[in-house]
């Protein structure tokens, strides 16, 4: 919808009243509640959001889940075939740039160890780490010309969440859920899942400077209980703390009536019982038993090489059927070995063949099973999937059989939601250590994302210590070419 | 600004170089095709696409941008800020093809041109540029800030004296704040709240000045005391109190972004990053100065080295997070980061201003010049962090070794006196009777270690000069020995690795089968006495032979560099092993040499139980099995020669002491001597050092993940675009310039007493920041009088506490703001002194009545007309819930970890970067990694959840229960009636329920009480039911 006056980072008073009435008391509406102040109350009478109504243009996807392949796959192994560097192992590599990489290569071509193939109907090259995969080419829109500027886990995948390589910067699913509001009444916006946490830890998932509202749920795959605080109290029943929460109702609606100037104090008081209802629907919503037989197999749940990522991705599709907008799942590690560390498992330096190989194997088919459910389910055409990891690596080898870190071009692909299917975009040289060809960065990447969810990147905005923050800061171009 | 002067020289030159020589540029003329080609493909591009905001009519239009001219030859050559746009003959330094490309630089703004022009581009560059634009460069001055405006905007002016308005209204106010405040109201037609009742009064109170509610007690108190002043009294006894520091100093440290922990990967710990913490809460108590306050956290170790507090507070300024793994590669940048976060939390926190902001550029906004930040980081350029050892007791420190001097005395005196009187006599016996014996000729010289290191075994000598290994015999250590010896042109080192019985596996290894693997052998030659032809150096070693060599652990592996592989032998536990490696030049200083031997076990291997080292003088010796002779005669013998040779003799103090040693190998008189002063000398007291994470000067030290990376020097660049590879030319420390009121200032502040250079600018920026006739002092008064104001009202006088520049709010009431900076200098800035000032007047005291007249004028309440109810913090809500629950540990300072379980203030917690506190982070705790000046209040279904479902909050129910049973003597199996209904209420509420109230609860009690029925635990279940929903009132987090 054109029609809106309004920009969200800069709301006219009369659109943030309507966008109140409309978001419901979804986290994000709650927030703004708070923020308006005096001038505004928050309504508790209307029902699932309508994020159209303060939308700068049609959004072509509703949700975005991000398949974060923590510790940064080769592109060079994996999406992006370099016939070039195939033939020249061990020879020295063109171009070789001492300030490529994070620590020292070798300046030596380094063949990829795996077997490529062309798949479907575009003739995609991808390489025999994803045997499942290979078979959802034709749905994906890949940008092989992607590039940033941290050349380190922590501070890349920063940037890669929100467009700066350093903490305390709002990340991607905070400013959505700050720019759109909720799409559900009891669930979180913004949820993030990691196994062991990634380089750089909470600070990678930040709501920075937004308000707090406006932070991640993050499920820790290691822990029984997946959500604090959501567990009733020892010898507590719902209708218990039913009979607790009308008490306490009437005594804080008695309270707020003479305090008419603190608008907070009514929106603290629905959150009582939006937090009540939670308490079911969140357990609820991460439920895996009530899933059938047939996609716990087509997921890999029981799959010893594979479970962890792919119960994250079962959730995640549960999540998402849900209404929570941004999902990020930091893909952990499965199976030991290879030196790799546990908090950035495709980190590859010491051995590109082993280590991929087995991250291959936890994630592949969770990651295909995950596009083809929401495809039945009609969900793919407004849920977009990222694929990638903080940046990929050198086409020099280091130590042998390794690869060091390159944030100077590698390869993300993405999924439905609006983005062109089948589509290659950019290239790297022809050894794919560097992006030449219609460079993308992370801004512009994020500026296409805002798009594709409505949001002109530009009209984005926060105050903070006196400046207009956006999400792209003072870059970023939408890249059409990725529009279907 | 800097570089002004160079572009005048460049312009200058470039005249001097056309009037003489032609253009300097044009050495091969283009041809005719070649400016066809730039008049049809280049130069129309430009002038469509670029000339807008890149030509001489842009700068005659004042819309130049990043001071890139494009519309002559010069200027494309020249470039802007970044640097030249075309680079002839060279794509890749060509700036505008980047630009062009989006690559860096994204121009056009209005959308990427076409491929085939850029390929145009290419094509030009490629032909030299080739470009017949010979008019003149515009000359643009670059100085685009005009600095002496800048100087007038409001904050950045002297402080002017401000007199209270007159107001008509008599009798409401209490002190000039009011009158300000009253004047405003009056203005608008509005009138203020009546004051508040004093319950209302002494919650407010309490929460606002120390974070706490008062207890029932305290109230009582207050509430009895009927004389004029108990407000004044209680505002003096909470100001005195130490609860007041930890309440405040959580307000600065928002706005420092203190942590203890580094952030970023692996987020490494900082135990001793509390000690900033305690500081502040103890300055903050004990009312140290505001500009002092200032000063020591700029530059206290430099102020007052040595001393704990001053070393304390400059944890301000190194408090940012910090990678925590770096390489060659990002030394630099991340240096400039640190200084970044300096300069950036510096001017938020202090200055009110947006420094960081000119990083790249000059401010957009504020008259903060790109030359101003870099004047500003070069300040602190020698600033790094550091664990400093304090020590905390110097007058101990010199008792304790005063006393150990007076027992070492008779002991020197005792080993001197055998040098002088005994030692040669005792040589001259040595020589005539027993040398022979000893000087037998031998090819292997067995060292005597001078001391035994390992980072895990217990390492100790046995006779015959073995080592021998006990203790935690435990893979992955490193042994390091060292051994003295006169000996030169040593050649080779043999190792002999020993069988031991009482190793697990019978040596030689401290394996299982007496396995061992030496990872790395490292030799270290040092001179024992210095001289500068002598360096230390590490010895090349060549594997020369060795008993045995497992198969792919051949003793070469021990002496290169990987540390996965090493030296083993096959198997054979239990038996003796040696090798040899030989050196690739002869080795041995003159007047001796110290060999530091390193042996590294590493890779999850096992180290050697026995070994001992020898030496030899002899070239491709290979003798694994012979004999080694003592060193001790070789080495008197060596010693005597080279005595000889110099001419010197026994009354030569060096020569004895030289010499002592290792006669007392061969004399127990001369041993006892030696070891007595030896065991007095491992017993010099040591200061006892307390370690603080603190600024100090030194190099660019960068530690993370166990690599220390340093970089090149301390000088700070100014950078083009913020970039370390751009720099250009050493950037001089100096300051804001709008801050202070003359250019010659800066000089001055930098300058000592004597009109010298301060030692340190570091010192020069701490009187800046507090110099309120010449620097930034009446900035510093306003930024702060104004959080003072903010924290006391929920909002401040400028409703931006950390922008006071033109971006932010403008302030509700500029003269009352100025007013309150002049008083807080001219109060020695004393902050309590604004704090009692702002507490005690009527404006403060007011309730929170709601006047729909003045809420239809007013309706944010900027003029004041009534108290709003403000929530607490989350530390706030947790301290209340200890404190109500009767389980507050009042203990001040020190580290106290993560767990939200012990009963500390929340300001004692451990601020760890990667894992907020749960409870705290859903209650708007900011991420401690920017200045926070105002904090968020966001309302969210998850602070619901923690109020009804956290252990935090169930055991202070319970806690508060149990305390009014026993408090009122209730049977456990009794009913706990209206009576502790009263007490839980106003301990957690600080005022009695009202009828409606208790009977509410009342109610709920009895139904679960009589659920309970007999169960005793049952029944104090249901009174903390009871509390725990007075916790979730709304009333409990806020307060009026």
């Amino acid at each position: 919808m054109n029609s809106s006056p309004t920009r969200i980072g800069d709301l006219l008073l009369p659109a943030r009243r309507e966008f109140l009435r409309d978001a419901g008391l979804g986290f994000g509406a709650l927030a703004l509640a708070s923020l308006l102040g005096d001038e505004c109350r928050a309504n508790t009478s209307s029902g699932v959001a309508t994020p159209a109504s303060i939308l700068h243009h049609a959004a072509k996807a509703k949700r975005v889940i991000w398949l974060f392949m923590t510790g940064a796959p080769s592109h060079v192994d994996t999406w992006d075939y370099k016939p070039e560097l195939q033939a020249r192992n061990g020879q020295p590599l063109p171009g070789a740039d001492s300030q490529v990489g994070f620590f020292q290569t070798s300046g030596k071509c380094l063949a990829s160890p795996f077997k490529w193939a062309q798949h479907g109907q575009s003739g995609t090259w991808v390489s025999d780490l994803f045997p499942h995969l290979s078979k959802h080419v034709d749905d994906m829109c890949f940008i092989h010309s992607m590039h940033l500027r941290a050349n380190n886990h922590a501070p890349a995948a920063m940037e890669l969440m929100s467009g700066f390589s350093r903490p305390g910067m709002p990340s991607m699913g905070a400013w959505l859920d700050y720019g759109l509001g909720s799409m559900n009444q009891d669930l979180p916006s913004y949820v993030v899942m990691h196994e062991r946490k990634p380089r750089g830890d909470d600070q990678i998932w930040s709501a920075g400077f937004l308000p707090k509202s406006h932070q991640a749920l993050a499920i820790d795959a290691r822990r029984p209980v997946a959500i604090d605080n959501l567990a009733l109290r020892t010898g507590h029943t719902l209708d218990s703390q039913r009979a607790e929460l009308d008490l306490l109702s009437a005594l804080n609606a008695e309270h707020a009536a003479l305090r008419p100037t603190q608008a907070d104090l009514a929106a603290r008081i629905s959150s009582f019982e939006l937090a009540y209802r939670m308490q079911t629907a969140a357990p609820e919503a991460i439920d895996l038993s009530q899933e059938s037989k047939l996609m716990h197999e087509l997921y890999g749940t029981e799959d010893p090489k594979c479970k962890v990522f792919a119960k994250q991705c079962l959730t995640a599709r549960r999540l998402l059927e849900r209404g929570v907008r941004f999902i990020q799942i930091f893909a952990g590690k499965n199976v030991a070995g290879d030196g790799a560390v546990d908090d950035v498992p495709w980190d590859g330096h010491g051995n590109i063949e082993t280590n991929h190989r087995e991250c291959g194997l936890a994630t592949d088919r969770p990651a295909a099973a995950l596009l083809a459910d929401l495809k039945a389910r009609g969900m793919l055409d407004d849920t977009l999937v990222i694929w990638g990891g903080e940046f990929g690596r050198t086409s020099d080898s280091q130590g042998g059989k390794g690869r060091d870190h390159n944030p100077a071009g590698f390869t993300i692909w993405m999924a439905g939601g609006g983005v062109k299917p089948g589509t290659h975009y950019g290239a790297t040289d022809p050894f794919g250590y560097k992006a030449v060809e219609n460079k993308v960065h992370v801004n512009d990447m994020h500026a296409t994302l805002l798009h594709l969810l409505g949001i002109d990147h530009e009209k984005l905005t926060y105050r903070h210590n006196g400046r207009n923050f956006r999400l792209t800061d003072v870059g970023g171009h939408v890249i059409h070419d990725l529009i279907a | 600004m800097h570089h002004r002067p160079a572009t005048a020289i460049r312009v200058l030159a470039v005249i001097l170089a056309v009037g003489l020589l032609g253009s300097p540029r044009s050495v091969a003329s283009p041809t005719p095709e070649q400016i066809a080609f730039f008049e049809t493909k280049i130069r129309p591009v430009l002038a469509k696409h670029c000339y807008q905001c890149h030509s001489a009519d842009a700068l005659r239009a004042g819309k130049l941008k990043a001071s890139l001219l494009v519309d002559s030859r010069d200027g494309m050559m020249k470039g802007g800020e970044s640097g030249a746009a075309v680079v002839p003959k060279n794509k890749e330094e060509s700036l505008l093809l980047a630009a062009l490309k989006y690559d860096g630089f994204e121009m056009p703004p209005a959308g990427k041109l076409p491929e085939e022009v850029i390929a145009d581009f290419e094509t030009w560059i490629d032909m030299g540029a080739p470009d017949p634009r010979d008019e003149p460069l515009a000359t643009i001055d670059e100085r685009t800030i005009d600095i002496e405006e800048g100087r007038k905007h409001w904050s950045y002016r002297r402080l002017a004296p401000v007199w209270p308005p007159e107001v008509k209204t008599a009798g409401w106010a209490r002190n000039d704040i009011d009158r300000f405040i009253l004047a405003k109201q009056e203005e608008a037609g509005i009138a203020p709240a009546p004051e508040a009742a004093k319950a209302t009064l002494a919650r407010r109170l309490f929460f606002d000045l120390t974070g706490l509610p008062p207890t029932p007690e305290e109230l009582k108190q207050f509430l009895d005391d009927t004389s004029a002043d108990a407000y004044e009294k209680l505002v003096d006894r909470l100001l005195a109190s130490p609860r007041f520091g930890e309440r405040w100093a959580r307000h600065w440290l928002d706005t420092v972004r203190y942590g203890e922990s580094s952030g970023y990967e692996f987020d490494g710990d900082r135990p001793h990053a509390h000690h900033y913490r305690d500081w502040v809460i103890k300055a903050l108590n004990g009312d140290l100065p505001y500009d002092e306050f200032l000063r020591m956290q700029v530059a206290g170790d430099l102020i007052k080295p040595g001393d704990y507090d001053a070393t304390a507070a400059t944890g301000f300024l190194v408090a940012g997070p910090y990678p925590g793994q770096v390489t060659a590669k990002t030394v630099e940048p991340i240096r400039y980061d640190q200084l970044d976060d300096m300069v950036a939390t510096l001017g938020s926190s202090v200055l009110g201003m947006t420094i960081g902001c000119a990083r790249c550029h000059d401010h957009k906004y504020d008259p903060i010049a790109h030359r101003d930040y870099y004047a500003m980081i070069a300040c602190l350029g020698k600033a790094v962090q550091r664990d400093t050892g304090i020590d905390l007791d110097p007058a101990t420190t010199k008792r304790k070794h005063d006393a150990w001097l007076a027992e070492r005395t008779p002991l020197a005196a005792a080993e001197e006196r055998y040098r002088r009187e005994d030692l040669p006599g005792r040589l001259a016996r040595w020589l005539a009777a027993e040398a022979p014996h000893h000087l037998e000729a031998a090819t292997w010289i067995a060292l005597d270690p001078q001391s035994l290191k390992a980072s895990k075994a217990t390492l100790l000598k046995e006779p015959g000069d073995i080592v021998a290994a006990s203790g935690k015999l435990e893979a992955d250590d490193t042994y390091t020995l060292t051994f003295h010896t006169y000996q030169k042109d040593l050649r080779a080192l043999r190792l002999e690795a020993l069988a031991s019985p009482s190793a697990p596996g019978g040596g030689p290894g401290t394996g299982e089968n007496g396995a061992f693997r030496l990872s790395r052998l490292k030799i270290i030659a040092a001179p024992l006495v210095a001289a500068p032809d002598r360096k230390p150096v590490e010895i090349i070693l060549r594997p020369a032979a060795a008993t045995s060599e497992a198969p792919g652990y051949e003793l070469e592996y021990a002496v290169d560099s990987p540390i996965e592989t090493g030296w083993s032998v096959d198997g054979q536990p239990g038996r003796d092993h040696a090798a040899i490696v030989a050196f690739d030049k002869p080795v041995g200083f003159d007047q001796g040499t110290r060999l530091t031997v390193e042996l590294m076990f590493a890779a999850k291997q096992h180290g050697l139980a026995k070994l001992r080292v020898a030496v030899t003088t002899e070239p491709d010796v290979a003798d694994l099995a012979v004999a080694a002779a003592p060193q001790a005669a070789l080495e008197l013998a060596t010693l005597l020669d080279a005595t000889r040779a110099a001419g010197k003799d026994l009354s030569d103090d060096s020569v004895t002491r030289d010499l002592l040693p290792w006669i007392g190998r061969f004399d127990a008189a001369a041993a006892r001597v030696q070891a007595d002063l030896a065991a007095i000398d491992a017993k010099k007291p040591k200061p006892d050092l307390l370690n603080v994470y603190a600024a100090t000067n030194g190099p660019w030290v960068i530690t993370g993940n166990s690599q220390a990376v340093q970089s090149g020097s301390q000088d700070v660049f100014v950078l083009a675009r913020g970039e370390v590879g751009r720099k250009k030319g050493k950037a001089a420390p100096g300051f804001v310039l709008a801050t202070i009121t003359g250019d010659d200032v800066e000089k001055n502040l930098l300058s000592g007493r004597d009109s010298g250079p301060l030692p340190d600018s570091r010192l020069g920026l701490a009187s800046f920041l507090t110099d309120v006739d010449r620097g930034a002092g009446p900035l510093a008064a306003r930024v702060i009088v104004n959080r003072l104001w903010h924290h006391h009202f929920g909002r401040g006088i400028v409703a931006t506490p950390n922008d006071l520049g033109t971006q932010g709010d403008p302030a509700t009431h500029p003269e009352l703001l100025e007013w309150l900076a002049n008083r807080i200098v001219e109060d020695r800035w004393s902050l309590k002194s604004i704090h009692r000032l702002i507490v005690t007047s009527a404006t403060y005291r007011q309730s929170g009545a709601v006047n729909e007249a003045a809420r239809a004028k007013d309706p944010d309440n900027k003029l004041l007309w009534h108290r709003k109810p403000t929530r607490l913090e989350g530390e706030s809500i947790r301290d209340s819930l200890l404190a109500v629950a009767g389980t507050l540990d009042t203990k001040m300072y020190g580290r106290t970890g993560l767990d939200v379980k012990v009963p500390r203030r929340s300001i004692y917690l451990t601020v760890k970067r990667s894992e907020p506190i749960g409870f705290l982070q859903v209650f708007d705790q900011p991420e401690p990694v920017q200045p926070v000046g105002a904090r968020g209040v966001a309302t969210v279904p998850t602070q619901a959840l923690a109020m009804m479902n956290s252990p935090l909050v169930r055991s202070a129910a319970e806690g508060l229960a149990k305390r009014a049973r026993t408090t009122l003597g209730l049977a456990p199996t009794g009913a706990s009636g209206d009576a502790a209904i009263d007490y839980c209420f106003t301990a957690a509420l600080s005022r009695q329920p009202n009828q409606t109230e208790r009977e509410k609860f009342a109610t709920l009690l009895a139904a679960r009480e009589q659920a309970a029925g007999d169960d005793a635990a049952g029944r104090q279940a249901a009174l903390a039911d009871v509390c725990h929903l007075m916790f979730c009132l709304n009333e409990f987090v806020y307060v009026d």
